[in-house]
């Protein structure tokens, strides 16, 4: 087995290529290089250079309750969000890689619509949606508007792993005695857990740090970091939304890690 | 000719069983079988012929469109597979790739809820059985072909079910291999008493494994009977052509005398075959006569035809001689190798001729 690798290519052609990858990746991670450190500035602003190095703001962040309240209420959130869209996302996945699926093309269609939607848009029509039902301001409101943005990619991940999966294996279970849910839990959940896995990931992403839905649909009592650094901006400018935002690349990053690990199980 | 009324006790009975997928084409049509306990049944066929449609609806991956399937008397027809309490051993084994060969083969004692030690006896005593026990702890993925078939075995016996059906479980493995466990087979399910229902699209292994073999064509059961019926005395000229070799000569009946049936072919040469339900005097019909049942010579004998030699091969313990008769008809003619009898040489006008009661007046 013979492949061709990129350090067999000319040096001539690898320069470019190198130089382009390098630039595009410096633009990507510009911002957040020039933005992050700024939450060790010792003083308010939001300049360079800094007159000192201090962890005053990560003090302020975590010493208040506004902060720390909107941490724990994105957390929560984002797994309630996790639990929901993986559950519905994994189910519907099961049904829509079944080739005798009614009008599974247009299904597919419309359960991945979330994603491609703007978001303001279905923020407007979930607002207009919720507010005679009495969801709008509600936790679960906040939870059921981010699972419809959260489950396409729950759908997109799952549907991917059970493409390969052996759906022989489901009979020979059924064979065996296993009725479907025992034969689900004991045969194609092990099998899929990674799809399963990273789409769980995405969705919790999704949610973290999701703020348009939040804007319209979130009461006082739902305010979430995302939210609350967008109040911040205008209210009171420090760097104590720089730690804020630290905090979020931090947990994300942890996150990102964590499927990629999941993702290399995948053989 | 097929047996099996609807009122008969065998222990699987399937009763006018129709199905069909797409409600215009039949895959299977008006099938009656009766299995019986301990018995091994063999549905052999060509691809498309029903008879994997057939083994789906025993074990309950599909529903018959109309009839009914029952089992000691109990309707299971439209039971769950998984309630229905039969072992099946899949054309690519369907092992579960996470989990060990003693954690697959205890699979369907652990969603019965059987005590944990009662579990390990068992999986034990079965991989004995198959000759695995010494890997009982490895991954599917880390045996050969032919252990992970034994593995696939096991997985379907461990809960002891009466009846296992088997869908071509030896098609993937190479020909030494495929003799071996055919002989294994076969030995375990006389030992257990099982009834088997195995399907394969291979005539040699229906032939030596089944106790009585089903040929499937076109959604239909051509001929139920043992191997040697179904080899000495076809029914129709499907199962002649499809099991072994046959030579079909095709002509009018002229005339039908008790068990003696006169055919003429389109040169005017007048063959005799036995007389079956087929034959209608004025009528089209095909003599089917086995190679081996053929006997050739230099000199003409008593009902012989004048033939040429157009090929003659070498098959190590016999000879394979193609002779063309004057009708352009073509016919092969197995004889031992050994024999001194005659060596033909291409070009070389020879004589044939049969038995009458060696051949079979069939449908055209």
């Amino acid at each position: 087995m013979h492949q061709k690798r990129y350090a067999d290519l000319p040096l001539r052609i690898r320069l470019p290529l190198y130089i382009f990858v390098g630039l595009s990746l410096t633009l990507l991670i510009l911002p957040l290089a020039a933005a992050l450190p700024i939450s060790l500035n010792s003083a308010p602003w939001f300049t360079y250079p800094f007159p000192g190095i201090s962890l005053r703001w990560f003090e302020a962040l975590f010493g208040s309750e506004i902060w720390v309240g909107a941490l724990l209420n994105s957390v929560v959130i984002a797994l309630a969000t996790t639990v929901l869209a993986t559950t519905l996302g994994t189910l519907a996945s099961i049904g829509l890689v079944n080739a005798n699926f009614p009008l599974r093309r247009l299904v597919m269609a419309l359960a991945i619509a979330p994603m491609l939607m703007p978001v303001v848009v279905l923020g407007l029509g979930l607002f207009v949606f919720f507010s005679p039902i009495g969801l709008n301001y509600t936790f679960w409101g906040v939870v059921v508007a981010h699972t419809l943005m959260a489950t396409p990619f729950v759908i997109i991940t799952v549907t991917a792993t059970l493409t390969r999966f052996d759906f022989t294996l489901m009979r020979a279970a059924a064979s065996l005695g296993a009725g479907k849910v025992t034969a689900f839990r004991g045969v194609m959940l092990p099998l899929i857990a990674p799809g399963v896995g990273a789409g769980a990931v995405f969705a919790f992403a999704t949610s973290f740090d999701e703020v348009v839905m939040v804007l319209f649909i979130a009461g006082p009592e739902q305010r979430t970091l995302p939210k609350q650094m967008f109040t911040g901006l205008r209210e009171q400018l420090d760097p104590t939304i720089i730690a804020a935002a630290v905090t979020m690349v931090v947990i994300t990053s942890v996150l990102m890690v964590a499927a990629l690990a999941i993702a290399r199980k995948r053989r | 000719m097929l047996d099996a009324a609807p009122s008969d006790h065998g222990h699987v009975v399937l009763s006018a069983i129709t199905k069909t997928y797409d409600g215009r084409h039949l895959v299977v049509r008006d099938l009656n079988l009766s299995i019986r306990r301990g018995e091994f049944l063999t549905l052999l066929g060509p691809s498309g012929s029903g008879k994997t449609t057939t083994l789906m609806m025993l074990a309950g991956f599909e529903y018959p469109t109309t009839g009914e399937i029952r089992i000691d008397g109990a309707p299971v027809h439209m039971m769950p597979p998984e309630k229905r309490n039969i072992g099946m051993v899949f054309q690519n084994y369907a092992l579960f790739p996470h989990m060990t060969v003693a954690e697959n083969v205890g699979y369907g004692l652990k969603v019965r809820r059987l005590p944990r030690a009662e579990i390990d006896r068992r999986v034990r005593a079965v991989l004995e059985t198959v000759h695995l026990a010494q890997l009982a702890d490895r991954r599917p993925g880390m045996l050969s072909g032919g252990q992970q078939q034994r593995v696939a075995l096991a997985r379907a016996l461990v809960f002891e079910p009466s009846i296992v059906l088997m869908d071509e479980p030896l098609g993937a493995l190479d020909k030494k291999l495929r003799e071996h466990l055919q002989f294994e087979i076969r030995q375990i399910a006389q030992r257990f008493n099982l009834t088997v229902v195995y399907v394969t699209h291979d005539q040699y292994e229906a032939l030596t494994m089944s106790d009585r073999i089903a040929i499937f064509n076109d959604g239909k059961v051509q001929q139920l009977g043992s191997a040697e019926d179904i080899y000495a005395r076809p029914e129709n000229r499907f199962v002649a052509e499809f099991v072994g070799d046959n030579n079909c000569l095709k002509g009018r009946v002229t005339e039908t005398r008790g068990e003696r049936t006169t055919l003429r072919l389109a040169d005017g040469t007048q063959v005799a075959a036995r007389t079956t339900g087929h034959v209608v005097t004025g009528g089209l019909s095909t003599a089917a006569i086995r190679p081996e049942a053929l006997r050739m010579s230099g000199q003409p004998f008593e009902g012989s035809l004048a033939a040429k030699v157009s090929d003659s091969i070498f098959c190590g313990d016999q000879i394979r001689t193609v002779v063309e008769l004057a009708g352009k008809e073509s016919l092969v003619v197995k004889s031992a190798a050994h024999s001194a009898a005659i060596h033909p040489v291409k070009g070389q006008t020879v004589h044939v001729g049969w038995a009458w009661e060696d051949a079979w007046a069939l449908d055209a």
